[in-house]
């Protein structure tokens, strides 16, 4: 997904409040492993690209990952011999042994996926509330040269699909037929494809690099011309993302949001998981209740 | 007094075959716009980069002779100098752009010469605002058009205030209103601001009257150098085509002082018209109705995410002819092209090609029998030679061996057969991507903006290649701004506005009173004769000019 500027209140915090949002939700996601939390890192992320419109776009990004999901779904059960509840019972294969499909296993997908999916939320949330101008600020004084990096290769991507689908015209045009054929001539085909991309890429690079040295880029220390301004609504989103970090690493370390999936699955709904959960879940909801808010409120406008 | 001295400037690529600059001899005054024109691989990009203190420090070489720029040497500048004394826009606003708002654009090329942030402010308010571009500050450059994003080029440029401002073939990837905007801020940044400009450009019509000198460059040799009547009669005693259509006119007919723009050209017209002239034949001569190889009914198509490209389009394509469409940009002139090349299909209505619904057709197979070449001719190409792309065509179309061959002699591209494509001019690129498609034989050759960043040598040459196919049978359609080309060469026409078909029939019926889809020429003769072409106005001129000095 490609970041749009829409003139949104979540657009509009500072990048390390942005950074320090998905962060969390990220190593949260990566360090719990309990089901209930997961699905609430998934919501929180789902707010948040609600209140940045772009619910639709990410909708897209998740169809294109549903396969990995469903692999997970199916795989895992399949190869994993661990769970005593066996729901079914398949035949002995060379290699792998008899197969068992066990509900711990199928539980045990269920939550990878759903990690999967919150953190592939999360770099949603990312990429349609930053512009990549601004992270290239925020690192363009310290590592410019990094930053430039940064930048071009975020102006190269969209180039580079548009690239795709011309010169995939222009070949269907010569009498290239993608889609016929044996897988090799189809690979083949699409080489053809890669051949003209990576082309038209060297020469594009050969370009903007001359237009940048023209423009005096390695001819001495740079300055920087933007400067980010941290306001009250920056310190609340860190502030609520400190305290779900803080919630969250508490509840994993103290056993409270650690689920066993092995040999049987614990249960869901313990109060001991759902008490930090109380915590967590509306202080990493604070960007899109501020949203909420801004379109809402002039009041509050006014103090954040 | 001399801002700009060059002396015998000599250069040569790494790599290259010939010297790409020879002996140049040039200066460029303060306040001065120089307008440098010539063929492709004439020297003047090269010349430009010169300029830019770009050859040889960014591309190596082989370089000799001086380059001084208010009276120091180019060659011993620190490139931060360097970058504060020429300032240089490209050809392609895409391959230029490195941020991806405006305001952090314009600010880009000031970050790297280390001024202070109220400098920086100052500088890219007082450049936006000038440009007209203060709107669009925080705008993402993805979202402007080719004019806007031009336009933001010159911006960051201008804002590092170089004594000399470079344009290299500024407006060649414009439409004509974009390239028009464009030249017009040129000229006020002249006028308004005395900013000392070189530009290099092929577009003459939109520029010649601009520059206070012209040079024209061939072979990387200065071959005229001197006020733009006067290169213009030089250029047409040589019998070279880099001269816009109407003082052309002018100077092929005799004129001692050729009219550099339209208005000059009227006046001299109307002091003519009373006298006996003969009538035009011209290019758009029809004759009568041909039947239809292709037919549009009630299209309507709609992109992903995008607009409506075409709303209820209907058009029949005249077999054997060479159809010119007209059209601004987002007219729908492309996507009509890509639905008769079966590339895309209609969401409603039906495209019918050669007797078949391009929907039940595969576009890969529908190759053979109509050629779709887009407006990148590089898209085309990914051998390593031009025998290479053209036999790979042959295979995949499934023709004979000697179809190559045939094609090689037809567009006369034996010299370029071992050549890399990538390593050829626009023209020739443009050329062998046609020949990839011409292998197949097809029927219907469509041609989306075929003259795009040609010279005025190389569309003769396509225009003459074109006929050639349309005599042997083949119907052309081209999609194109380039009207001075069409009037030239093609039969009959087309105008798409919104999606709609706004006009159609013989050319010069569609031309007839056009204000902005008619030639130079056809704009200088509205009202006085239904003349289109550069031949049709230089006869109609001669034989008023003998009957006036016989009387």
């Amino acid at each position: 997904m490609i970041y749009r500027e829409k003139g949104l209140f979540l657009q509009t915090l500072h990048p390390a409040a942005t950074c320090a949002f998905t962060g969390g939700v990220v190593l949260l996601a990566l360090v719990i492993n309990h089901p209930l939390y997961l699905a609430a890192l998934l919501v929180v992320c789902l707010a948040a690209l609600a209140g940045l419109h772009a619910l639709r776009s990410g909708a897209g990004l998740f169809l294109f990952c549903l396969p990995v999901v469903v692999l997970l779904l199916l795989i895992n059960p399949l190869v994993a011999p661990h769970g005593t509840t066996v729901l079914w019972r398949g035949p002995f294969l060379p290699g792998l042994g008899s197969l068992t499909v066990s509900l711990e296993a199928v539980g045990f997908a269920c939550g990878m996926a759903l990690r999967l999916l919150a953190v592939l939320a999360a770099f949603l949330v990312y990429s349609a509330a930053l512009n990549p101008d601004r992270v290239f600020n925020l690192f363009a004084g310290r590592a410019p040269r990094a930053a430039v990096i940064f930048l071009l290769a975020l102006r190269v991507y969209p180039a580079l699909l548009r690239d795709y689908a011309r010169i995939r015209e222009a070949q269907t045009a010569r009498g290239v037929d993608f889609d016929a054929g044996s897988v090799v001539s189809r690979l083949a085909s699409r080489m053809l494809v890669a051949r003209g991309m990576l082309a038209t890429s060297l020469e594009r690079a050969l370009e903007i690099a001359e237009s940048m040295y023209a423009r005096g880029f390695g001819s001495g220390p740079r300055t920087v011309y933007f400067t980010e301004s941290w306001r009250p609504r920056d310190g609340l989103v860190l502030a609520g993302v400190l305290v779900a970090v803080t919630a969250g690493l508490l509840a994993s370390l103290s056993g409270r949001a650690v689920y066993n999936y092995y040999p049987v699955l614990d249960p869901v709904f313990r109060w001991e998981a759902l008490v930090p959960l109380g915590v967590l879940i509306p202080a990493l909801l604070t960007p899109a209740l501020l949203q909420w808010g801004w379109n809402r409120w002039l009041w509050l406008r006014s103090k954040i | 007094m001399a801002l700009v001295e060059i002396e015998n400037l000599n250069y040569r690529y790494p790599g290259g075959r010939g010297p790409a600059l020879s002996g140049i001899n040039l200066r460029v005054d303060e306040g001065e716009f120089l307008l440098v024109i010539g063929p492709s691989g004439g020297g003047k990009s090269s010349l430009g980069r010169a300029l830019a203190g770009l050859l040889p420090r960014f591309h190596g070489g082989f370089f000799g002779g001086r380059l001084r720029c208010a009276g120091r040497d180019l060659g011993a500048l620190q490139p931060r100098e360097l970058a504060r004394t020429v300032g240089i826009v490209f050809q392609d606003p895409e391959k230029q752009l490195i941020a991806t708002t405006v305001e952090r654009e314009v600010a880009f090329g000031l970050e790297n010469l280390g001024l202070g942030r109220a400098e920086m402010r100052r500088r890219v308010a007082e450049v936006l605002d000038f440009l007209g571009l203060g709107h669009l500050r925080d705008s993402p450059v993805h979202t402007l058009s080719g004019g806007q994003q031009q336009k933001v080029c010159l911006a960051a440029a201008l804002a590092m205030r170089p004594r000399v401002l470079v344009l290299d073939e500024p407006t060649s990837q414009l439409d004509p209103g974009g390239a028009e905007d464009f030249l017009h801020t040129l000229r006020r940044l002249n006028e308004e601001l005395g900013t000392t400009i070189v530009l290099i450009e092929h577009r003459l019509e939109r520029c010649f009257h601009l520059a206070d000198r012209v040079v024209l460059l061939d072979g990387g040799k200065v071959l005229l150098d001197g006020p733009p009547a006067a290169v213009a009669r030089g250029a047409v005693a040589r019998g070279l085509p880099f001269v816009p259509a109407v003082t052309g006119v002018f100077a092929r007919a005799g004129f001692a002082e050729p009219p550099l723009t339209v208005r000059d050209g009227r006046r001299l017209l109307r002091a003519l018209e009373s006298a006996p002239g003969v009538s035009p034949g011209g290019a758009g001569a029809g004759s009568g109705p041909a039947a239809p190889v292709a037919a549009v009914k009630k299209v309507w198509y709609v992109y992903p995410d995008g607009p409506e490209a075409l709303r209820d389009c209907s058009w029949q394509v005249p077999g054997g002819r060479l159809v010119a469409v007209f059209g601004a940009n987002g007219a729908g002139k492309s996507t009509l092209l890509k639905h008769l090349a079966g590339l895309l299909r209609p969401n409603r209505g039906t495209v019918t090609v050669l007797g078949r619904d391009t929907r039940a057709q595969n576009p890969a197979r529908m190759a053979r029998r109509v050629a779709f070449l887009a407006q990148n001719p590089g898209d085309y190409l990914f051998g390593d030679t031009v025998a290479g792309e053209l036999k790979f065509s042959r295979r995949r179309l499934g023709v004979q061996p000697g179809a190559v061959e045939a094609v090689f002699r037809l567009l006369g591209l034996d010299r370029l057969r071992d050549a890399n494509p990538r390593d050829l001019s626009v023209g020739e690129r443009q050329l062998v991507a046609l020949g990839a498609l011409l292998v197949g034989g097809p029927e219907i050759l469509l041609l989306d903006e075929p003259t795009r960043g040609l010279d005025p040598a190389w569309k003769q040459r396509l225009g003459r290649t074109l006929k050639d196919l349309q005599a042997q049978g083949k119907t052309v359609v081209v999609a194109t701004h380039d009207i001075d080309f069409a009037a030239e060469w093609a039969e009959e026409a087309v105008v798409l506005s919104g999606g709609r078909v706004a006009g159609n029939g013989a050319l010069p019926e569609v031309l007839e009173g056009a204000l902005y889809y008619n030639s130079q020429v056809g704009r200088m003769f509205a009202g006085i004769a239904p003349v289109y072409t550069v031949p049709d106005a230089v006869r109609w001129l001669e034989a008023r000019h003998r009957a006036a000095a016989a009387r």
